[in-house]
Order: C-alpha cells, then sequence, then structure tokens
C-alpha cells in the first residue's frame, strides 16, 4: 500500500520537472512527496555519505517541543472563555469550546501563510522550506483567542510577505516571520492585543462572541499605581504568582503556563535544536534588569519596576518568547557566543520596554525584533575579534 | 612530542571497516591509467598507441608543472587512449607483458646515501620517479612548482577518515622505507613535522620517535593540513607541503630500490562485501578485478578514497596514483514513509534529534542517500561547530555568494583542509566544501597556480 503511493507519487513527478505539464508547480509536488517520503536523491559530490538530520526532522522537533503548549493553550482559552460566563468547567466542553476559538486561528495562519509561501516558491524556483511549519503555528499562539480571524489572516500574510520574502526568502530574512506578524496585528488593532480584551464571552451556550471580560496580568502590573506593590494587585486581580506560573489565566493562546513552555525548553536543548545560549542569557539578562529596577524601585516611583524577576518571568510572553522565538537560528546570530550576547540583550530589553513603557506591555517582541536586526552586526564583531586571533592567509 | 587538542572532528562509525588481513591481488592481463582522476592537472600523454612501457616509464605529465611526472606501473604495450567528453583522457590502458621490465630511476640509495646527496638530486629523483605529486602544495593542494621551497613539510602518519588504511597496517614491514622517505623529505625543507594520532598502533620505537606531535581527535585531526593550522605561528607558513606516511612509504621504496614503486596496499571494505580487508595490489589494476563477489554493480558507488572525500569511479575503472582505499557504498534510493515523523533509532546523525544518539558505540549502515532535500541556510551553526580549522562555513558561504572573496579569505577559507564534514553535517544538504572548494580554485587561478 504504502509501496503503492510511493511508486504513484514517483510517477507522477515527471510532469512536475523542467518540461512537465506542471513544471511551475514543482514546490508544491517537491513540499507533498518529501513530506511524506525521505528523498530518493543521492549524494553527487565527494562528500558520499550525510548525516540524516534534515530540515523536516529539525523543524518537527519544535513542533514536537510546542504541542504541550497548544494543547494547554487550547484548554485554557475553553476555560477562560467558560469560567467568565459561568458555564461548566468540565473538561470536555472546555476543550470544545477551547478548540472552536483556537484552531481556526491556526488553519488561518496555516492556509494564508502556506499559501503566500507556495506562491513565492513558485516565483523564485527553489523549494519550499519547512521553516514555515513552525512559523504558522507560533505566530497563532502569540495571539489572543478572541482575535478575528481575517486579523490573524492579514497579520500572517504581511508577517510572511515582510518579513520573509521581501529579503528574499527563508534563509536571508533576518527578521522573525511569527513575531513580524504579532507585531503587526499588535500596531495595527492594538484595541484586540494589547491585554485589555482578551478572553472570550460566551453570549448564549455555543455562540462565541468577542468581548471583554477582564485585563490580563500585564495591564494590572502596568496600571498598578503607587504606592500599591504590583505583587499584591496582581494576587487580589486574580493573579497570584502560583496563577500565572502554571497558566490557567487569560493571556495569549499559547504563552501562558511556564512550565509546559519550560518541557519545551528542556526538549530544544537536548536535541539540541534550540540554542540554550540564547536562553539562558534571555533569563540573565531579565533577571539582571529586573533586579536593576528593583533597586531603584522607590515607594513613590512606578511599582511595576519593584516586581521581583520571578514574577516578571512567569507573567506576560516572557517565557515563551525566550524558549520558542528568540531561539529561532533563521533570525538569530549564527556563532555561539553571538547567540548568547543576542539573548542576554533581548533580556535586557525586553524587561525595559515592559516596564518603562506601558503603551506596549509587551516588551519581548519588540525586543526580540529589535535584535534580529543587530543580530547580523553582533556577529560581524564576534567574527571580527576572532579573526584578530587567527594567523592571516590571505593571498 | 607536543600534543595538541584539534577541536571540532568527528568520528564517523560506519558498519563495513575492513578486518586487519592481507591479501594480494596482482595479476590483471591489462592495467590502465587515469590522467583526467588526477586533480588540478593538464595532462599532457607522451606515449602512443603500440608503444612498449616499461615500470616506471613516462605515461604523462602536466603541461602546467612539467616536473610532475606520471609513471607506468607495469611492463607491456600501450593498448588504447581513452578519451571522454571534451577530450579528456579518462584512461590509458596497458596491456601487460608478464614481465615486470623496470626502468631505472636511480641508483639503491640508503639514509646515509641520502645526506650525501645534493637536495636538488633528491628533488629530481622523486620528481622523476613519479612520486612528485604525493607532495601538496598549500593552500591550493596542487603538486608543488618546479622550484618551491617549502616553509616546512607536514606528514601525517595516521588516517582517520573510513576506510582509508590504519597506520599500523601499511608501516609494518615498511619501517626501513618510511625513515628512508622521511630522510629525505627532511633534506628537501628546513623544518619537517610528523604527527601521530593519540591511538596510533604501530609499535615501532625508531618510527614512533620520529614524531613530533601527538593529535587528539577524531576525523580529520590528523590531517596534515590540520597540523599545518595548528602549528604554524606565521603567515609565511601557509605555503607549506603536506604529505601523507603512505606516500612518504613510497618514497622510500623508490630511493631504496631504484624503480618506480607500482604497488600499494589499499583497503576493500564497504559492509556489503563479503570479505572486507585489506590489499596488496598493483598500481593500475582493474577496479573489477579488485572488487571481487559482487553480482549487481547498479545499486552500489564505488569509492576511491574516503566517503567524505573520495572520488565516484566505475568498475571500468583502474586503481590510480592517489587511491588508497576502495569502498562500496549501497546507493541510497530507498524511500521511507514520513521519515522525520519516527524516532529514528536506525538514522545516524551528529546532533541529537534522533533517538540513534542514544546508541553511543554502534556502527552505521551508511549508503548514499542525500537524508534531505536541498534547502535555505537556516543558520542552525552545525557546520561551524565541525570544522578542524575553525572558520564558519555558513558564513564564507554567504559571503562568496556575493562574491565577496576578501571577507572568505580573511574569515580563513584558505585554512580549509577540505575534509567534506561540513557538507555532511549540514542539514539543508548545502555542498559547502563545493561551494569552498570552488572559490579556492578561483583564488589559485588568480594567483597562477
Ligand atoms: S550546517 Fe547548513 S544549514 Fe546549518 S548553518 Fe551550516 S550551512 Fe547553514
Amino acid at each position: 500500500m504504502i509501496k503503492k503511493l510511493a511508486d504513484f507519487l514517483n510517477e507522477q513527478e515527471k510532469h512536475f520537472v523542467k518540461g512537465g505539464k506542471f513544471e511551475k508547480l514543482y514546490p508544491l509536488y517537491e513540499a507533498g512527496a518529501s513530506f511524506l517520503f525521505s528523498v530518493k536523491e543521492t549524494t553527487q559530490s565527494s562528500v558520499h555519505i550525510r548525516d540524516s538530520l534534515d530540515t523536516k526532522r529539525f523543524m518537527s522537533m519544535v513542533m514536537a517541543a510546542l504541542t504541550p503548549c497548544i494543547l494547554f493553550g487550547i484548554y485554557n482559552s475553553g476555560y477562560q472563555a467558560h469560567k467568565a460566563v459561568g458555564l461548566s468547567l468540565d473538561l470536555i466542553p472546555v476543550l470544545l469550546t477551547g478548540s472552536k476559538l483556537v484552531l481556526p486561528l491556526i488553519l488561518v495562519s496555516y492556509a494564508v501563510g502556506g499559501t503566500i509561501e507556495l506562491l513565492f516558491a513558485i516565483i523564485r524556483k527553489h523549494e519550499i522550506n519547512e521553516g514555515f511549519l513552525v512559523t504558522g503555528i507560533l505566530y497563532p499562539l502569540t495571539l489572543p483567542a478572541t482575535l478575528p480571524l481575517w486579523q490573524a489572516g492579514v497579520g500572517i500574510a504581511f508577517g510572511v510577505i515582510v518579513g520573509k520574502e521581501v529579503f528574499g526568502g527563508s534563509g536571508r530574512n533576518f527578521l522573525n516571520p511569527a513575531l513580524t506578524a504579532r507585531a503587526f496585528v499588535f500596531f495595527t488593532y492594538p484595541a484586540y492585543i494589547s491585554g485589555e480584551v482578551w478572553t472570550s464571552i460566551l453570549k448564549s451556550k455555543d455562540q462565541i462572541v468577542d468581548g471583554w471580560s477582564g485585563a490580563t496580568a500585564l495591564a494590572v502590573a502596568a496600571a498598578t499605581e503607587a504606592p500599591m506593590k504590583a505583587s499584591e494587585v496582581l494576587t487580589n486581580a486574580g493573579f497570584s504568582l502560583e496563577k500565572s506560573f502554571i497558566g490557567l489565566i487569560p493571556g495569549s493562546i499559547g504563552e501562558t503556563s511556564v512550565p509546559l513552555i519550560l518541557f519545551g525548553a528542556i526538549f530544544l536543548i537536548i536535541t539540541g535544536v534550540g540554542s540554550w545560549r540564547t536562553m539562558i542569557g534571555s533569563v540573565l539578562g531579565a533577571t539582571l534588569m529586573t533586579l536593576i529596577f528593583n533597586l531603584i524601585a522607590g515607594p513613590s516611583s512606578n511599582p511595576f519596576l519593584g516586581l521581583s524577576p520571578i514574577w516578571q518571568m512567569s507573567i506576560g510572553s516572557f517565557a515563551f518568547a525566550t524558549v520558542f522565538m528568540a531561539t529561532d537560528p533563521v533570525s538569530s546570530p549564527s556563532l555561539e557566543i553571538s547567540r548568547f550576547i543576542y539573548g542576554f540583550l533581548i533580556g535586557i530589553l525586553g524587561i525595559i520596554i515592559r516596564v518603562i513603557n506601558p503603551a506596549y506591555p509587551e516588551g519581548w517582541m519588540l525586543a526580540i525584533l529589535l535584535m534580529n536586526v543587530f543580530a547580523p552586526l553582533i556577529d560581524h564583531v564576534v567574527i571580527s575579534m576572532k579573526i584578530k586571533k587567527r594567523i592571516p592567509n590571505v593571498v | 612530542m607536543k600534543k595538541i587538542n584539534v577541536k571540532n572532528t568527528y568520528k564517523l562509525k560506519i558498519a563495513g571497516s575492513p578486518e586487519e588481513k592481507i591479501v594480494d591481488i596482482t595479476q590483471s592481463e591489462e592495467y590502465g591509467v587515469a590522467p583526467s582522476r588526477v586533480k588540478y592537472i593538464k595532462p599532457k600523454v607522451v606515449v602512443k598507441i603500440g608503444d612498449a612501457v616499461k615500470i616506471g616509464s613516462r605515461l604523462f605529465f602536466d603541461k602546467k608543472n612539467e616536473v610532475n611526472e606520471f609513471l607506468s606501473p607495469v611492463s607491456g604495450t600501450i593498448k588504447e587512449i581513452i578519451y571522454g567528453d571534451k577530450r579528456i583522457i579518462k584512461a590509458i590502458v596497458i596491456t601487460s607483458d608478464n614481465k615486470d621490465e623496470k626502468e631505472k630511476i636511480c641508483d639503491p640509495l640508503s639514509i646515509n646515501d641520502i645526506k650525501e646527496k645534493s637536495v636538488a638530486d633528491i628533488r629530481s629523483i622523486i620528481q622523476k620517479g613519479g612520486l612528485w605529486s604525493s607532495f601538496l602544495e598549500y593552500p591550493f593542494n596542487r603538486a608543488p612548482d618546479k622550484d618551491e621551497i617549502p616553509p616546512s613539510i607536514y606528514v601525517g602518519l595516521d588516517n582517520d577518515e573510513p576506510f582509508l588504511p590504519e597506520s599500523h597496517m601499511f608501516i609494518k614491514g615498511h619501517e626501513s622505507e618510511f625513515l628512508t622517505g622521511l630522510s629525505a623529505i627532511k633534506r628537501i625543507c628546513k623544518k619537517t613535522y610528523l604527527g601521530m594520532s593519540v591511538n596510533c598502533k604501530v609499535n615501532d620505537p625508531s618510527v614512533r620517535k620520529e614524531a613530533t606531535h601527538q593529535l587528539v581527535g577524531d576525523y580529520p585531526a590528523n590531517d596534515p593540513g590540520v597540523l599545518l593550522y595548528y602549528n604554524k605561528t606565521s603567515s609565511d607558513e601557509n605555503k607549506s607541503w603536506g604529505i601523507k606516511a603512505q606516500d612518504v612509504i613510497r618514497i622510500g621504496m623508490l630511493l631504496e630500490s631504484g624503480v618506480y614503486p607500482n604497488k600499494r596496499l589499499i583497503t576493500v571494505s564497504g559492509n556489503i562485501l563479503k570479505d572486507a580487508c585489506y590489499a596488496w595490489v598493483q598500481d593500475g589494476i582493474p577496479v573489477e578485478a579488485v572488487l571481487k563477489g559482487i553480482d549487481d554493480f547498479s545499486k552500489i558507488r564505488i569509492i576511491a578514497g574516503g566517503a567524505l572525500t573520495g572520488q565516484k569511479i566505475d568498475k571500468e575503472d583502474y586503481v590510480s596514483y592517489r587511491d588508497f582505499a576502495l569502498q562500496v557504498l549501497p546507493e541510497g534510493r530507498e524511500q521511507e514513509f514520513l521519515h522525520f515523523f519516527k524516532p529514528g533509532f536506525h538514522r545516524p546523525t551528529v546532533s541529537r534529534t534522533y533517538m540513534s544518539a542514544l546508541l553511543k558505540d554502534k556502527e552505521w549502515e551508511m549508503n548514499t542517500s542525500l537524508n534531505g532535500g536541498h534547502r535555505a541556510c537556516i543558520s542552525c551553526g552545525s557546520c561551524v561547530a565541525v570544522c578542524p580549522v575553525e572558520t564558519y562555513p555558513q558564513v564564507t558561504m554567504k559571503n562568496l555568494n556575493v562574491n565577496d572573496i576578501e571577507t572568505a579569505m580573511e574569515q580563513g577559507v584558505l585554512d580549509c583542509v577540505e575534509c567534506g564534514l561540513c557538507t555532511y553535517v549540514c542539514p539543508s544538504k548545502i555542498e559547502l566544501d563545493e561551494i569552498v572548494t570552488n572559490a579556492k580554485n578561483i583564488i589559485a587561478k588568480e594567483v597562477g597556480k
């Protein structure tokens, strides 16, 4: 059966290669065939054998690391919606509602982004890069479950085109396309995403409408006024440290649960797919900056300054951004040392933006995009320093 | 002896290594040499069909570097000169007369005689003896020009690429020739370095004491170019020469006997062979005569040399001047359903993305599958992590893509020893080694090499 399928696909190949009827659609054929079966292509250069790792496996490792966050995101979206209007909190109904909210967003993201990806692959005559599998899921996980689908679609279109394709496509882009998409939605439709409107409200049993339910932890923290303590206000608003950590709170779909993100982090580090240097760098940077803020925080200053590192890292999208966004290899610098510096600067910048600028309660998105831009510079500096130590070999 | 820890090496664990047993395969009616398989030369053939040749008769030389001569491995008559596309000379076929008549190249020389000889004499014997191409002049890996004086010569005793012969196998019984060859090499340059692996199994103390460096690391730690990279103290040394121990032995044989050494020890390996082992072969023997017991050649690839640097050849080819290994691998055209979804206990990888990473000591049955599709670089950094001379293949590649050769050189592209590991590990299946080698060839052309 499977053999037949393979034969069938190989049989069809002639239509898609140069001179075939559907020559233009080769990227589509290649994507499908190489998704189902490993390639039958053999080595042609003097390196006769090759490692088994390919980009498909690489990207599917990221997908595996994300799976718990996706599942929890579905559950939590349903849970928050039901809780807001006092519906049953049983597992099945909650999951059903959650799926209704989240799956369409994921579908839209893949459909819109995937189509654009395919179009560019056809125009540029190259294979579809698997990186999109990850972009297509990362993006919806950073959205509130209530975002209208068309906005989500516009966002991902913008992310793929501007974040990736205008720079020449996968491998040449220096911005993380998922974050570019998220940033676009953030700036274009601030009302939906700035942290004020998050949870879905159910009007009647199964009809979902968008509505106001409550602020996210960040919005609460940012709005705290002196001399109140941010941590107390947060706890009173239902965002106790414990809850914020576990993640059964309103927030972006996949970003709330720190333990599950940690699971992803460990998975990425064990498989070597995510750079631990970036992650550690970001944690250190954020801790350092938070401690500095803690030091300068006085009774009458912005109470957000006084929030301890553990709080800062449990709320908002710090964990998710550090583990899944900052580690995107394409938009990171390429050398290990640079990756540490890059992570560290993201940590510092993220906290600064989050605390100092209440207009952007989510600092990570901007911090990472900004550091994406500087990534080549970090590499350049590191390489320049390293080649000073080399004995020159030039002619 | 200095110890050098070579960074970023990798141990390739492939099934099918040769047993430590030596067979003799020297009989064939026809032999051949293939000028087209000698890299970077413009061959000029000096024999015609019907000419009688002896062992050591000149067959062709490099028009660009006339001292680089190539000699006949047998005595007999020239049967055929086969041309390929673009008039490349695919083979000069010689019918053996089984007489083993030899051309005298010099008087037999002992180590003491070599001390008496002038440097010019020694160089000229090696050139006339057809072994000048044993030397590689860095950074372009070509045989040195006639008058080139090397700042130093780096000798690599061990091989760590699968499945080149291991040093204890080829040194055994040839210690004296090795030492003679080495003494000649020491005469032609100011400084000679001999690198030996920490795992070297050679027992002979007279050989061991010649080693100047001990190298710690897997493939390609024992490449002479790697030793050069770690040992050099100034850029004057970039033009050093490198040579492998087996070639040193050949030079020793030439000097001690005064005739062209036309036999060599090669490995015949691959896990589809029933009898993978070492073999003494006569140079120029048809590949088919060596690889016995293979019924179907359509599903395999024959590689002359190592798995990461060798040349793809056919069964009609001949064991050539630079071949010390013949290896057969299955052509990897099998397709696996949803391969990236499975645990992958049978998929060897440098990374930790398949369960195979847990099986530390396993030897893998590898084939020639590309193991993935061609993609854009994802900046994973794998190539940087396996570069023994600490360059940044992906950065270099991107610079070369925009023709920025200057920056690529600053970043060390000319230190590249062409080991192929970067290409081996790349998940996007980018032929990094080719990109780098092409750039080096462009630079070589510009400087007239
Ligand atoms: S191994 Fe390949 S994909 Fe990874 S950084 Fe190097 S060139 Fe890019």
